[in-house]
């Protein structure tokens, strides 16, 4: 049963609203934030939603008039929301965690005291969760990291972190999906696109959707790189079935 | 055709954006002050949302190869069609042949030039507003050539406007952000009282301002944010996300500029002062 008094409405702008939960990393909020955005996007036409950690951003075509009406349209929506409605999907990422790309490899295998095979064992085990995508188009904020990875920021940042490296700082871990300046502990490299202007949606994952890590050899790398140019590279998917469980 | 012979400090191609990726984390874009690039569509009785040419602080070069007309509004910096002064707000027949040119800066940031039907550049994500790491450049190069209709010089009908955007803005109308209420009285009185002022670390994804208010720990997740978002930052900067910016942030989400206020600050640029105005949404 979901509880109306969690939630409260904050109008942003003239335009906009935001939809808050108490700010926590949790599965459970995260479910009915995604479910919420999925619903407000079929009962508002033209609407957009962006869904983040413990809140929803709404954004209406025109100014909002009636700023009481739609929160108790929204209450009512809340009400009545089928955790259901947004499954998302699971996504396999390849990465390869050879020497050539696992640049602080070295550093994190003393810093943390266990072996880099271990390591990539760690990091390929979990299904992430992406709470949110910001900060450079198509970037994941994921959870789910392994508390034994759990490592501090380098010293001082770089000016240039490469397209597709997967990096781990504190308890996060990600992928850099364009070239960019950044400071997380790098650990290996993702040979995928990920962000294709010319595809709809440009991006293949959404918020709520999963992800797991899948090591592969830097043969594999090259031949997927090629796939990715050629436009042939299949994703691996497959729909989620049920919602979160809820704790 | 219009031929970029020289480019100006940062003159891109912009339409109203492509704010419907907001969730991939894709910036909005667009035009600045949308308030000038839609004034300069209206003189032409384009669409509002046709691609203008956003110009900053000075003006490119620019040969056209096919006549059109053309209009401005923003800036003020004076406009040269070869050597004739032109004025803004009116829409101005360009032959094929001529070259525009622009004077210093005056008064203002940014200036736009419609022209009849909008530019013909390739659209990416459903926009033609460049921005970096989505578009293949970011602004226009020299020697660039800009596709446009073909104008017809008779029988066009042109509606006189006035801009209403102010391009010497003192006061900037801001609403409470979600976490205005965590600010301590002595920054709520700050943001209040202090006079801002716009420092060098501006550009279309975000203006810094100066001086700092006090410090603060707050940590949070993140959450969306949007342009005319004022984040504050541990060190006490504020500073306000513009069309280029993020579409999530870490920092508390202190205050939110009205619309028109993203505007207005738009045309101020490094070394502009103001007051932020709190009003109630």
């Amino acid at each position: 049963m979901k509880e109306i008094e969690k939630i409260n409405f904050f109008r942003l702008s003239e335009n906009s609203l935001l939809i808050q939960w108490p700010m926590e990393v949790s599965e459970n909020t995260l479910s009915e934030v995604t479910a919420l955005s999925t619903a407000i996007k079929i009962l508002f036409e033209g609407v957009l939603c962006t869904p983040t950690y413990a809140s929803v951003l709404v954004v209406f075509p025109s100014e909002i008039k009636n700023f009481t009406g739609i929160q108790k349209e929204l209450v009512t929506l809340y009400s009545n929301l089928n955790p259901q409605e947004f499954l998302g999907k699971h996504i396999e990422i390849p990465v390869c965690y050879d020497s050539e790309f696992a640049l602080d490899a070295p550093f994190v295998s003393d810093s943390l005291q266990i072996d880099f095979k271990e390591i990539i064992k760690a990091h390929t085990k979990p299904s992430y969760r992406i709470y949110g995508i910001g900060f450079l188009p198509g970037f994941m904020y994921l959870g789910g990291l392994d508390n034994r990875l759990k490592i501090s920021r380098k010293q001082s940042p770089r000016m240039s972190v490469a397209k597709g490296s997967v990096g781990i700082a504190g308890i996060q871990t990600g992928i850099y999906p364009q070239e960019s300046p950044g400071g997380w502990q790098i650990i290996g490299n993702c040979p995928l696109e990920f962000f294709k202007v010319n595809e709809k949606p440009p991006f293949f994952a959404s918020v709520g959707d999963t992800i797991s890590f899948v090591s592969i050899t830097k043969d594999q790398y090259k031949l997927i790189k090629i796939e990715e140019e050629a436009g042939v590279y299949k994703l691996k998917k497959r729909p989620h079935t049920k919602a979160p469980q809820t704790s | 055709m219009i031929k970029v012979i020289e480019t100006g400090l940062y003159t891109s191609i912009q339409d109203l954006g492509r704010p419907q990726w907001h969730s991939l984390g894709i910036p909005n874009a667009g035009v600045m002050d949308s308030h000038s690039a839609k004034t300069a569509n209206r003189l032409l009785q384009n669409e509002l949302d046709c691609s203008v040419m956003e110009m900053t602080m000075t003006g490119p070069i620019l040969q056209f190869t096919t006549p059109s007309w053309v209009a401005f509004s923003g800036a003020q910096m004076p406009i040269y069609i070869d050597q004739l002064k032109s004025p803004q707000h009116t829409p101005i027949w360009v032959k094929a042949g001529q070259e525009i040119r622009f004077g210093k800066l005056e008064q203002g940031f940014r200036l736009y030039m419609a022209i009849k039907g909008g530019f013909k550049t390739s659209p990416v994500l459903g926009s033609q507003s460049m921005c970096k790491n989505i578009t293949p450049s970011f602004m226009l190069k020299k020697g660039m050539e800009l596709a446009h209709e073909t104008g017809i010089k008779d029988r066009e009908v042109f509606i006189k406007t006035e801009t209403e955007t102010p391009l010497n803005s003192k006061l900037i109308k801001v609403f409470e952000g979600p976490e205005y209420f965590k600010l301590s009285p002595s920054q709520k009185v700050a943001i209040e009282k202090q006079v801002f002022k716009v420092s060098n670390l501006n550009n279309r994804m975000a203006y810094q301002l100066t001086p700092s208010i006090d410090t603060h720990e707050i940590s949070q997740l993140t959450t969306p944010v949007l342009p005319g978002t004022v984040q504050l930052t541990p060190d006490g900067t504020l500073m306000v996300l513009m069309r280029d910016g993020q579409t999530t942030g870490g920092y508390p989400r202190v205050l939110q500029l009205s619309a028109k206020s993203i505007n207005a600050l738009s045309q101020l640029k490094t070394g502009d002062t103001f007051n932020f105005k709190l009003v109630i949404l």
